[in-house]
């Protein structure tokens, strides 16, 4: 028997888990460095009278597998509360890298994830393939720092919604900006998103804050790394 | 979403706090007709309010409001008063339930229980001598879950002989494919599994559906329509409305009082 108020109110405040967590990995890692990473942010909706930042929270750990090219898988931990196990899982190639002399001309990445939920009690499995493209421009003096402007594209694969309706939205295009701030072992990333710019928040359960207009929603997210093994 | 408002008492006309509209005095009914009732439901005390003359009930139409989440008895008071004004003073009865966690029903609110709740209603309604040709079941927003549950699976004490929904919701799946724009399963985030649009391809009783086309909370689109296309019954049985202008709540003062119950009369004669 399930709490309808609990229930409902969780279901509010964390239905909106995707896209949820910064772009992994906009800057890929040196060959053999690993990081780990914390994130929290999500979608910003008005609730209680307040404009509040989804509460969603992952962790993520990255392997530069090789110069230029980083393997990464996080973890989702606010959906475990939900018992829904969540993970992304991918890989980030740099495709670009400018001449350092010219700080106007960006470095230029693209990431491919695997994002997975599977609902642990009922079996329930969902996969949604994802592409993020980003160019980033470093900055400070040892050009740890960088800016960065990009989209993460969600791909929806099922043909129907609930009840056998068409999903006519397969591309969910969300561009953002960001900025990494790097000291020795730490990085800091704080990153605005907009989730499903091409996407009406009209008349949907969740009082998305409509910065926007009447499509998108704002989602701002921030997020730590450190270095552990160089 | 959910505000299981409780409370010490019922003020009904002397209730001050939030409310969508107020009705002028030509709505009034007087206190003879309004009955505080209390019944009992999985082992919980809970409340209603009856408006009518109980001695009638085995003559008289009844319908049966299943009102919606936001607050409790007293935040659909002006609902029930419309609806008492169906064609004429108490020319209908009308009973509304608080489920458990509501108002000052007791308890906690569950699927299930609504279900219970809006049951335990219908038992004393027979034991009055109501007959299931003479009920009539409402079910606004949330409570469209047990009215159309009801009328669906005639498991209750009496089984609806019509079926009125205003602003229903499809399911909670769908909610979640609202929201996050994907065909995401509700699964992820809720336990609960509040489901409508298949619960009403069990439906055979006539059917009247009414929406507003505005509504920002449950989409017309791909709430109410996909209700509505879904019904079971002969669509020759089943009537829209969709009202211009109207948003969730706002339906009967949107579409205006009289248009409203002129609507709603005009469906239960058929």
């Amino acid at each position: 028997m399930n709490f309808i108020k609990t229930a409902l109110i969780a279901f509010l405040a964390h239905l909106v888990l995707f896209s949820c967590a910064p772009s992994r990995y906009v800057n890929t890692l040196p060959k053999g460095e690993t990081q780990v990473g914390f994130s929290m942010g999500g979608a910003m909706q008005n609730l209680f009278g307040l404009t509040i930042p989804t509460p969603y929270s992952s962790v993520v750990i990255g392997h530069g597998l090789r110069d230029g090219l980083t393997i990464y898988g996080g973890l989702h931990t606010t959906a475990l509360v939900f018992n829904t196990l969540q993970t992304d899982i991918g890989i980030t190639k740099r495709i670009y890298q400018s001449d350092s002399s010219n700080i106007w001309i960006p470095d230029v990445s693209g990431s491919f994830t695997l994002n997975s939920l599977i609902e642990m009690k009922d079996r329930v499995f969902d996969l949604y393939p994802q592409v993020d493209l980003n160019a980033y421009w470093k900055y400070g003096n040892k050009k740890n720092n960088f800016f960065y402007l990009g989209a993460s594209n969600w791909f929806d694969l099922n043909k129907y919604k609930a009840h056998n309706e068409v999903q006519k939205n397969p591309l969910i295009f969300n561009p953002h900006l960001g900025n990494t701030w790097q000291k020795k072992n730490w990085s800091f990333t704080a990153e605005y998103k907009v989730l499903g710019l091409l996407q009406s928040n009209q008349n949907v359960v969740v009082n998305y804050a409509k910065w926007h207009g009447k499509y998108s929603a704002p989602a701002i997210i921030v997020g730590f790394s450190k270095k552990i093994n160089k | 979403m959910f505000e299981n408002i409780a409370s010490n008492e019922y003020l009904l006309d002397d209730y001050i706090g939030p409310s969508e509209a107020t009705l002028d005095s030509s709505y009034a009914i007087i206190q003879d007709n309004i009955h505080q009732l209390i019944f009992e439901s999985e082992g919980e005390k809970i409340y209603g309010i009856y408006t009518g003359d109980i001695s009638k009930i085995s003559q008289d139409t009844v319908i049966v409001y299943c009102h919606g989440n936001k607050g409790n008895m007293d935040y659909y008071w002006t609902r029930q008063k419309l609806l008492a004004n169906l064609g004429g003073k108490t020319n209908f009865g009308v009973l509304m339930i608080d489920y458990k966690g509501y108002g000052m029903s007791e308890g906690i609110p569950t699927e299930e229980g609504l279900i219970k709740d809006i049951d335990a209603g219908l038992s004393w309604l027979k034991e009055e001598g109501l007959t299931n040709d003479r009920l009539i079941i409402y079910g606004f927003s949330l409570g469209s879950y047990p009215a159309t549950y009801l009328s669906a699976t005639k498991d209750g004490a009496l089984n609806p002989s019509k079926l009125i929904l205003e602003a229903p919701f499809a399911s909670t799946k769908v909610m979640a494919n609202d929201a996050s724009k994907l065909s995401m399963n509700n699964n992820y985030y809720t336990s609960t599994d509040f489901e409508v649009a298949d619960l009403i391809k069990n439906v055979q009783q006539p059917l009247l559906w009414m929406h507003g086309e505005q509504d920002a909370f449950l989409s017309i689109k791909t709430h109410g329509e996909v209700v509505y296309k879904n019904y079971g019954g002969d669509s020759a049985n089943r009537t829209a409305i969709r009202v211009s202008g109207a948003n969730h709540s706002d339906l009967p003062y949107e579409y205006g009082f009289q248009k409203y119950l002129e609507s709603v009369l005009e469906f239960l004669r058929k």
